[in-house]
């Protein structure tokens, strides 16, 4: 066999496994569970030496720190591995790993993303056979394609592997909760596909400048997907001396903000983005962002927030196609 | 039976064995893919969920060994492991097999070019016994007449059987029986 290469294996939840022949679950919920978890899936060390870090259990809450925790282990140990996994569960994945491309563009290695779909409190055991027969927990198989392209030549992306498909994550979508791939990329375009073995195209992997990794998000955006609640946090009480720094504010399709609106929240806030995936009528004085998914809105406007602190660069880097987010039509 | 082949070719003198090994295997009916087509890009996306058997020649020195090895293991898949005679195990397939789930699914066995196909034709010998519990996994669409549906429904309560097990054993004991069928793999 080939030179022995090393993978960073990071526990941030998504760890459920079936054991025992679908008779049983294991996950990490604590440090110490991590050697008989690793014994459970002893294949993976076919692949590369194997160093775990533990970072969240099952029964923590996945928060923005929990990324901002990521962010910090791959910076830290990025020279001491060829490759990082990184498990995190379904729901939290295209997030985490969103934050991942924008915070460390030029990374330089491969950062792939899977984990389980299900929380361990939300499987009873009459449910394992039946979960498992739809293939909803088939981490193991994930698991040994993500540590194979973890650790394949010359794919410095930051990817989330699931099912037969690889896919960059700013392009994901949920795709079905029930199906073996969980995700879909919504352009239809993929980094690779599985088959009876990994086929990457290497030449969609966006070409980031040298290193600049950032891994703590500056504080100060709020995120709403209504302008009318009146008891959502980012419109309680009234403003406040200084302004907050940014809002931004989900819109449906074809949706206007009434002006007496606008002018509300252009008062209590420096930066005013709305968003839309596809389209955003025209607004005056606010920032536009469309033709994203919505976790990579949120990750593009941290980053942006967190790199450029003044309002015309960050209203700039907002219109700037940075990593390939944008999809195309 | 669909197996999938992992090899190397390095001399002249293993495509001329490997050419053999597909001929004699697809002359007794096994269905082939090797990781030599793969990088044909012939085959869709069914992946190793859908074979019967792996075999991996363990003396190629690619990284993509321990990856089929590792992915076929995932799926349960029974693998033969191929050595050539003399040659070291990797460590780390050894600390496998300390695995009972692993030791189960996995044969390590060592060739020489001579005994190569003979070995193969041994594994797939061993697969078609019974091994364990069969699942029922391959779901048919079977349409008969009404007559033939009142005689099935008829012989099959006589003997106290659904339809579907009433059918399951009589093709089970007609390949018990089938002299012809056993010698097909020798």
């Amino acid at each position: 066999m080939a030179q022995r290469k090393k993978i960073g294996l990071i526990f941030a939840s998504g760890s459920l496994l079936s054991i025992k022949g679908n008779k049983s679950i294991f996950f990490v919920d604590q440090e110490k569970d991590i050697e008989q978890w690793l014994s459970e899936v002893p294949e993976v060390r076919l692949i590369a030496e194997i160093q775990t870090y533990f970072l969240q259990g099952e029964g923590e809450q996945f928060e923005l720190a929990s990324i901002e925790r990521i962010l910090e282990i791959l910076s830290r140990e990025s020279a001491n591995h060829d490759g990082f996994v990184v498990l995190v569960r379904g729901e939290q994945m295209i997030r985490a790993a969103a934050a991942v491309e924008f915070m460390l563009q030029g990374f330089g290695k491969p950062v792939i993303f899977t984990g389980s779909r299900y929380s361990p409190q939300a499987i009873a055991y009459q449910d394992i056979r039946k979960i498992v027969k739809m293939g909803g927990l088939g981490l193991r198989s994930n698991l040994i394609n993500a540590a194979q392209i973890a650790v394949s030549e010359d794919f410095p992306a930051t990817a989330i592997m699931y099912g037969n498909k690889i896919m960059k994550p700013t392009h994901a979508a949920v795709n079905d909760f029930q199906a073996m791939n969980l995700y879909r990329s919504v352009d239809d375009d993929y980094l690779g596909k599985i088959d009876f073995g990994i086929s990457l195209s290497r030449k969609k992997i966006p070409v980031a400048p040298a290193a600049s990794l950032r891994t703590q998000f500056a504080p100060g955006v709020f995120f709403t997907e209504s302008m009318y609640l009146e008891n959502n946090a980012a419109f309680a009480g009234k403003p406040g001396k200084g302004k907050e720094p940014i809002l931004v504010l989900k819109l449906r399709q074809n949706e206007t903000v009434p002006l007496e609106r606008l002018e509300q929240l252009k008062a209590r806030y420096r930066t005013v983005v709305l968003f839309n995936e596809y389209y955003v009528l025209d607004h005056t004085g606010v920032s536009i962002l469309s033709r994203l998914t919505w976790p990579a809105a949120e990750m593009k406007v941290r980053w942006a927030h967190t790199v450029y602190p003044d309002r015309v660069e960050f209203e700039q880097a907002l219109s700037r196609d940075v990593i390939r987010e944008s999809i195309q039509v | 039976m669909r197996i999938f082949i992992s090899t190397h070719i390095k001399a002249p003198d293993d495509v001329v064995l490997h050419q053999k090994l597909l001929q004699e295997l697809k002359a007794l009916g096994v269905s082939i893919i090797t990781n030599l087509d793969m990088k044909k890009g012939e085959f869709e996306s069914s992946g190793f969920g859908g074979l019967d058997a792996v075999v991996i020649d363990g003396a190629a020195d690619v990284a993509e060994v321990g990856y089929i090895l590792a992915i076929a293991l995932a799926n349960k898949r029974p693998v033969l492991y191929l050595l050539p005679k003399g040659t070291l195990i990797d460590a780390s397939v050894e600390a496998l097999t300390k695995n009972a789930d692993v030791r189960r699914l996995l044969r390590i066995i060592f060739y020489t070019s001579d005994t190569l196909i003979l070995k193969i034709k041994q594994f797939l010998q061993y697969l078609d016994q019974n091994i364990g519990r069969e699942s029922f996994s391959i779901k048919y669409t079977l349409r008969l007449s009404p007559r033939l549906d009142r005689y099935l429904t008829w012989r099959a309560g006589k003997v106290k059987k659904n339809k579907a097990n009433f059918l399951r054993d009589w093709v089970n004991d007609l390949m018990q029986s089938d002299e012809e069928y056993k010698k097909r793999l020798e």
